[in-house]
């Protein structure tokens, strides 16, 4: 037996259904596909909110993942408290986050834009151990997490097990994405925030309040997390340390997309969540951050700008 | 040499104040106090006011869940020994404990060991919980000569030759070992012997070391491992890996999890509704803690998990220690609090045997080693907290005695379950949920 046990059992014991012998269970194959995208689509909402901190501000926001752990909080706060339930609760946690987002853009970002962008790093750092520690204070270290949800169960199409709080937390997901979408296309802030995020002194120019815009795009962008915290929370529980997985993924996908295409955002979301999903399957869970980061590393070197990116 | 006047001033008040205190002394001997009999050892080497003990737990950061709840059953402890009558074989020496954070690294971890020591110079340090954290300080504490009695499981940390180190709790393999010889011997009750069983583990050293005494006790009953995964415990998604599990059958699951996974395998488990006849956890982390029941609700119901404290041991020692923790803490204690609530009584006895033993000088630290390795307890209030009723210790540190309690939820409140001669509810087998 080697020091993780392993040998021991070597002889009975099959690693993977889906490598047995050589053979692929597609069965087990597209049930990892799916598995994968419908957590991908809860990635690409996350990352929505980066894409348009960065997008806009060109601010590297490294505590956009402790927006969501905190997002998390808030709903299994409703979740307790109030008796909501958790896929219900960024009714209430939109407008807070929403409003988080601004007080955190007028103290904090607003007064780094102009500095060096390591001035810029130090902030959001600071600010994403801020709110960890924050955390820790109001929930202490233990994991916390709802009970129940109105969206738990599962229902089977053949041999495949659909897991509901994951496909309706999928559709809700790609719903906002194109929400945000129309927003950014069809109504006046929405141009005022593409205008100023392609040409800040054009923008002026025509009449952009740029300060109100980037208070906006830092507020939407938080809000956000609060409908992806909330759907997270039907199914996962959150820690006060979690907010970095979802950080440093959510900058990922963003590289995998690069700026301007939330389409493109929606398909590199699913992309990273199958990625994730095929190498537990295929290969070993622990290799599911490798993969991830090495398409991160991929993208970088071939294709700086992102596969959908417009800059 | 001349003297001065403020000499001459200074040299007659140092001469006063000596004399004065000679006359002082023995007046004070003779003062009957409490604290004045155990101040000098029988040759009239001087005693403290108190002996010193270390708290060195991680009171920040991820594991401060741990070292929290750790603190306030050593904290109990102390005043239970103290109201007791302290160390009587040195004069009824109280204990004082000292507490330091010892962070979240191995860094912090040997930092922590290192100021502790300095600052308050203790004769033993209890802690660190987390394994890593526990081989880091116990570098220090080894150079140092002080005792460090460990309530961190995994299997390596006293397979290093520290020879101040000791560990009364069971180790992390013999948690493993317990899931599954609980689940054969309860099948085999119940009338549905079992013969196949996955494997889960996150891949600390700690969730190793429990697998490596599954596998182990799984091979010594003949069972088939027809699964075995190892996980990172901050996995985001399981469910590729439940599905995995329900295409592979096995009768049980036995899990080595964290909390956060361990809650979000359960809900796994149960969204999917693919269920093997039992799901039992071991290693103590998740599944039946308070918070985790908190966390599950009704999904909690029938997890087991494996602990080396059992809170419903049926001794007057155990009762006041229960009833005083809940009264603190608001819930029955959890495996880091009667751990090291029975440590600080295991290191009480080896004090009082190192009073007896080595009357001139008993608070040595190669006295105390000699008096711990010489202890052999079978009953008292250590032993009335204990899982088991034996505490003695090998060379390597470890209690060769030692055995897991294994906890069910049933509706809701962890009971204990196993072994029958310990439990205070019956072990609910199969799952009533289950769907293979």
């Amino acid at each position: 037996m080697d020091s993780r046990g392993r040998v021991a059992c070597k002889g009975n014991a099959p690693e993977s259904k889906y490598k047995d012998r050589g053979k692929v269970d597609m069965d087990a194959v597209i049930q990892l596909l799916i598995n994968g995208a419908l957590m991908g689509c809860i990635y690409a909402l996350i990352t929505l909110g980066l894409s348009l901190i960065f997008g806009v501000m060109n601010v590297v926001n490294f505590a956009h993942g402790d927006l969501v752990m905190i997002s998390m909080y808030m709903a299994f706060w409703m979740g307790s408290y109030i008796g909501l339930d958790a896929s219900l609760t960024p009714i209430i946690t939109f407008p807070m986050l929403f409003l988080l987002g601004i007080g955190i853009y007028y103290a904090l970002i607003d007064r780094t834009l102009r500095q060096k962008y390591v001035t810029q790093v130090a902030v959001t750092v600071g600010l994403m151990t801020f709110l960890r520690a924050v955390a820790q204070l109001a929930w202490k270290a233990q994991p916390r997490s709802l009970p129940y949800s109105l969206i738990s169960g599962n229902f089977q199409i053949g041999p495949l097990t659909i897991m509901t709080s994951r496909l309706i937390s999928a559709v809700i997901s790609i719903l906002v994405i194109i929400m945000v979408a129309v927003f950014l296309n069809r109504t006046w802030p929405g141009r005022a925030i593409r205008a100023v995020s392609d040409d800040l002194d054009a923008s002026s120019l025509v009449g952009v309040n740029q300060k109100a815009t980037y208070a906006l795009a830092f507020g939407l962008g938080s809000a956000l997390t609060a409908i992806a915290g909330g759907m997270l929370m039907t199914f996962q529980q959150v820690d006060p340390t979690m907010g970095i997985r979802f950080g440093l993924l959510s900058w990922c996908i963003l590289a995998l997309t690069g700026l301007g295409s939330i389409s493109g955002l929606l398909i590199s979301g699913i992309i990273v969540g199958i990625a994730e999903a095929m190498a537990m399957g295929f290969w070993d869970p622990r290799a599911r951050l490798l993969v991830v980061y090495l398409i991160f590393i991929l993208v970088l070197w071939l294709r700086p700008r992102g596969i959908f990116g417009r800059k | 040499m001349k003297v001065t006047g403020i000499g001459k001033f200074v040299l007659l008040a140092t001469v006063l104040l000596l004399v004065l205190t000679s006359c002082a002394t023995p007046q004070q001997t003779q003062t009957p106090t409490q604290t004045a009999s155990p101040s000098a050892t029988p040759t009239g080497k001087k005693l403290p006011d108190k002996i010193v003990v270390g708290c060195l737990e991680p009171l920040t950061g991820a594991h401060a869940i741990f070292g929290t709840e750790a603190k306030v059953g050593m904290e109990i402890a102390v005043k239970h020994i103290n109201a007791a009558g302290g160390i009587q074989s040195l004069g009824g020496i109280p204990l004082e404990l000292v507490s330091e954070d010892a962070g979240e690294t191995a860094d912090s971890a040997k930092l922590g060991a290192e100021s502790i020591i300095s600052k308050h110079h203790p004769v033993a340090i209890l802690g660190l919980y987390i394994s890593r954290m526990t081989v880091a300080a116990s570098e220090v504490t080894e150079r140092e000569k002080v005792i460090l009695v460990a309530d961190a499981l995994v299997d390596s940390v006293t397979e290093m030759g520290r020879q101040y180190l000791f560990r009364p709790a069971p180790k992390a393999s013999q948690h493993g070992a317990t899931a599954v010889e609980f689940i054969v011997q309860t099948a085999s009750k119940a009338g549905q012997p079992v013969q196949k069983v996955a494997i889960l583990n996150e891949d600390s050293s700690f969730g190793r070391s429990n697998a490596v005494g599954a596998v182990q006790a799984a091979l010594d009953n003949h069972l088939t491992v027809v699964y075995q995964k190892e996980y990172p415990y901050d996995i985001a998604d399981v469910s590729s890996i439940v599905s995995e599990i329900s295409q592979a059958k096995p009768d049980f699951v036995v899990h080595c999890p964290y909390f956060m996974d361990a809650i979000l395998f359960a809900k796994t488990f149960r969204e999917f509704n693919q269920i093997p006849k039992f799901i039992a956890g071991m290693g103590a982390c998740g599944y039946t803690d308070p918070e985790s029941i908190k966390a599950l609700g009704d999904t909690a119901n029938y997890y087991t998990n494996t602990y080396s404290y059992n809170p419903a041991k049926n001794t007057a020692q155990n009762k006041k220690f229960v009833e005083d923790f809940k009264a603190q803490v608001g819930h029955i204690p959890t495996e880091a609090a009667g751990m090291n609530y029975y440590a600080m009584w295991v290191l009480k006895e080896a004090l009082e045997l190192s009073g007896k033993l080595f009357p001139d000088d008993p608070l040595n630290p190669d006295n105390l080693r000699q008096a711990f390795l010489k202890l052999d307890l079978t009953s008292g209030p250590a032993v009335d907290t204990y899982p088991t009723n034996h505490i003695a210790f090998t060379p390597t540190g470890d209690n060769p005695y030692a055995r897991a309690v294994v906890m069910q939820v049933q509706n809701g409140e962890p009971k204990v379950v196993w072994p029958s001669d310990a439990a205070e509810a019956e072990p609910i087998f199969p799952r009533p949920d289950a769907t293979y």
